[in-house]
């Protein structure tokens, strides 16, 4: 019983110190990886995208995102709901100069978390990431499923595939 | 009515320019339908221009169907005769139509404005859909289609929330029994797993599945007008299977046996306890040095989504 009574204690002390300030709650990571060119029709340089946009759909059996008042938060990014309901995050030049990571092609990790507690009970939504350009698009990812309601901690992997004829673009050239 | 057969046959023009080639296959969606009715003081020239240039401008901002008048001069004097939306709703599905822009125009002064009311219509029932809409057309704008189409164009806007929404095209949907593989349809990437349903030209497609260690899966599906979904189950490759094994023996063997040779039951076991100070330890040691690095105070790094609202009792 002594094997088990100090680590008992341990545990105890560890779960005490432990309280006090509420811990962040982890965000759930959209890893952007811009295609290298072997899946769409060029790669996408780092320095080729100026503007950022994801845009998450909700499955149409759960209606439209409430609508709600264009949000603006520092770097240039905001988050606005379409008239279609979908909700749309824009990540302006200077968040995405400041966060793209050093990789030879595009890479950024875009942190996201739930606002208030989201019903379980809702389908998918689907998220689609667009690249811009000089205010051209450039570059689209094809729709992927979000687990739902969002796993803090966890990653979802978004390739973004440079479009047909904006080859020149994506390379940054 | 017969005076305005030159006036239905120049529409017909007009709407198969508008209508594009590439909108003429069988399987392309019905179409928003314009039904003129000539009021007042028209003449067939404005006439003319001004349903050219509505069809124009509707073209422009309807997407994935296309815009069409009625063009059968019966059909726009049965419409003229109408005297309730019922018998608009039959005048638009006799066209074909998804749904229709009841078009009156009248121009009472013949130097002045052309005026028109417009009201989008469901077809069939032919109830209409939101609010009619007064636009005008000056004598300036009437010399020429492309100054017309220009002085509608904005003033159809505020139609935009009427018009019906663009037609859901067919959907496939690939599940796999693996995340992460890749997804090709008719030989091109469309993406990984889990994937949104892809929109597709209906017919038969073929469906490649791709995941390191697993062997590729094919299939052919034909995909209706409804979409369809198909069901590609990866078998691991002899490597994969035993490594994917081995894997589960030894989770079995984490669980039920201790593995060290210890006897009694497993909360007797050293390391057990001692795997879980380790953890705490480190939980604490993280949570504390994140509040002390002004991370905590339930402070959220990252960008805050809403909720969806989901459908009431599901």
């Amino acid at each position: 019983m002594r094997r088990v009574r100090l680590p008992l204690l341990f545990l105890s002390f560890a779960l005490l110190a432990s309280c006090g300030d509420e811990p962040p709650i982890p965000a759930t990571i959209v890893n952007l990886v811009g295609d290298d060119g072997s899946i769409g029709s060029g790669p996408i340089a780092p320095g080729a995208v100026d503007e950022v946009q994801l845009v998450l759909v909700p499955d149409p059996a759960d209606g439209r995102f409430p609508p709600q008042e264009q949000r603006v938060f520092d770097e240039g990014v905001e988050s606005r709901i379409s008239s279609a309901g979908e909700w749309v995050l824009t990540l302006g030049s200077a968040y995405v100069e400041a966060n793209v990571l050093a990789a030879e092609t595009f890479r950024m990790d875009v942190p996201l978390y739930a606002e208030e507690e989201m019903d379980g009970a809702t389908q998918m939504p689907t998220l689609r990431v667009i690249f811009f350009q000089g205010g051209e698009r450039i570059a689209e990812s094809n729709p992927r499923f979000v687990p739902w309601p969002l796993q803090p901690g966890t990653s979802i992997p978004v390739t973004v595939l440079c479009g047909t004829g904006s080859e020149t673009a994506c390379s940054g050239g | 009515m017969q005076r305005f057969a030159p006036l239905l046959l120049a529409l017909a023009a007009l709407a198969s320019l508008a209508a594009g080639p590439s909108r003429a296959a069988a399987q392309e969606p019905p179409p928003l339908v314009v039904l003129p009715v000539p009021g007042e003081g028209l003449d067939e020239a404005t006439a003319q221009i001004a349903l050219g240039a509505l069809i124009a401008a509707l073209d422009a901002r309807v997407e994935g169907r296309a815009v069409a008048g009625v063009t059968d001069a019966d059909a726009v004097a049965a419409l003229v005769a109408c005297e309730d939306d019922g018998c608009i709703g039959q005048r638009i599905a006799a066209a074909g139509g998804a749904a229709g822009v009841v078009a009156r125009m009248r121009r009472p002064d013949a130097a002045g404005p052309l005026l028109l009311t417009l009201r989008v219509h469901d077809t069939v029932t032919g109830s209409p859909r939101g609010d009619a809409l007064e636009a005008s057309l000056p004598p300036e704008a009437l010399a020429d289609a492309d100054a017309a189409r220009a002085a509608l164009g904005e003033p159809l806007g505020a139609l935009a929330a009427a018009l019906p929404p663009p037609p859901a095209r067919p959907a496939l949907l690939v599940a796999t029994t693996q995340d992460g593989a890749e997804i090709r349809v008719d030989g091109e990437v469309v993406g990984e797993s889990p994937l949104a349903p892809v929109e597709l030209a209906p017919g038969r497609h073929t469906v490649t599945v791709t995941l390191d260690g697993f062997e590729p899966g094919n299939r052919s599906v034909e995909v209706g007008a409804e979409g369809a979904r198909v069901d590609v189950e990866l078998e691991p490759l002899p490597e994969t299977a035993e490594r994917m094994a081995d894997e589960d023996a030894a989770e079995a063997a984490g669980f039920v046996d201790g593995g060290s040779g210890d006897e009694g039951p497993l909360y007797t076991r050293w390391w057990l306890w001692a795997a879980v100070g380790g953890a705490v330890l480190l939980t604490t040691i993280i949570a504390v040095a994140v509040a002390a690095s002004g991370g905590g105070g339930g402070s959220q790094d990252g960008f805050p989504v809403p909720p969806i609202p989901g459908v009431e009792g599901m």
